[in-house]
């Protein structure tokens, strides 16, 4: 009985932590993608000049919350392309949670000092590949990792196909 | 179902019908309890003092916008993943073809707000550190506001739209990649 009551603190603490914060929707403009982010927790820290991507960074330690969306030009399958970011983005860390689906991935895993977090979602018939990755020092795991989960279940794909990605 | 007995130091048998059980509204209150401890600890620790206010341009507070975007499932039955690629192995690489451009994209993104102008008004006058080796012919205070840092230029500046420039919509759209990339660099770099 005292077990399940520390369970269920444990619980109501993380998740009374994660529902505290200020989250606000974001929405690209450009390929029309959606997250909910903590607003609180994240400020906006540089934006590419073409509205593909911005990237957040946090107001407290050094986290960065990275979202974004590209066509898809290469022509890329969910394997190919989760082969390609871990190997160029992710080599350094050891992945430990990769489950894959029809048209999207999750790669994550740790390193010696820092956790990320990838989720990749093709749209537009595969021709759109959107994203959103999250690297946060190790000792935080506990504080964001409530976050991640939210970002992920708040992440849409766009509607649309970016206005370009169309053939 | 009677519980146990049980027996405790000293030595000494408690009734099993002695003992109190927690109650129902006791596990509410700690459950409670430890809610409202939670968002106070997140209050607390969000530390949104030290933080200049977001620009809201990039941040649309949409609260429908979860409505308009297919839900993710669906998505994900919908749209079948894209053929592999013949080199899957390379980064991607420049696009050769020009697509079409598309005039929806052109009614969601308007026209540029003439910021610039708004920055010079509001920029510091230029000081020159050294009076004796500035050069009065050539005073450069474009090029000496162009060398804030990134942050402080991204936080004048609005997202420099796609119909900016003079280059064709392949040349943009080499642009759009390349600043995606950029950015996942400068972020995995950090």
């Amino acid at each position: 009985m005292s077990r399940a009551l520390v369970a269920l603190m444990v619980f109501l603490a993380t998740v009374g932590t994660a529902v505290a914060f200020d989250w606000v929707t974001y929405v690209n403009d450009r390929f029309g993608f959606s997250l909910r982010y903590p607003a609180d927790v994240f400020a906006p820290e540089r934006r590419s000049d073409a509205g593909d991507g911005e990237v957040f960074v946090a107001t407290q330690g050094h986290g960065r919350l990275l979202v974004g969306a590209f066509e898809n030009r290469d022509g890329h399958s969910v394997a190919s392309y989760r082969d390609l970011i871990r190997r160029q983005s992710y080599a350094d860390y050891e992945v430990s949670y990769a489950p894959r689906g029809q048209t999207w991935f999750v790669l994550s895993g740790e390193s010696n000092d820092k956790v990320f977090y990838e989720k990749v979602m093709f749209s537009c018939q595969g021709r759109v590949i959107n994203s959103f990755a999250l690297v946060y020092p190790i000792e935080r795991k506990r504080q964001f990792d409530p976050i991640v989960e939210r970002i992920e279940n708040t992440f849409r794909p766009g509607p649309g196909c970016g206005g370009h990605a169309t053939r | 179902m009677q519980p146990a007995d049980l027996r405790v130091d000293p030595w000494t048998w408690v009734p099993a019908a002695g003992r109190r059980r927690p109650s129902v509204l006791a596990i509410a209150l700690l459950a409670v309890s430890c809610t409202v401890a939670g968002v106070l600890i997140g209050r607390l620790t969000a530390g949104r003092s030290d933080v200049a206010e977001a620009p809201r341009q990039a941040v649309s507070a949409v609260p429908d916008a979860r409505k308009a975007s297919p839900p993710a499932p669906d998505a994900r039955k919908a749209s079948p993943p894209a053929p592999p690629a013949s080199e899957p192995q390379q980064e991607p690489s420049q696009p050769s073809l020009a697509l079409k451009g598309n005039p929806e994209s052109g009614k969601q993104r308007p026209p540029e707000p003439v910021r610039k102008s708004e920055s010079e008004q509001h920029s510091p006058p230029v000081v020159v550190l050294n009076p004796g080796t500035a050069d009065p012919a050539s005073p450069r205070p474009r090029g000496q506001r162009q060398a804030n840092d990134d942050r402080s230029r991204y936080q004048q500046r609005p997202v420099r739209r796609r119909a900016e420039g003079s280059g064709g919509e392949g040349e943009r759209l080499e642009g759009t990649g390349r600043d995606y990339r950029a950015l996942r660099e400068y972020m995995l770099s950090r």
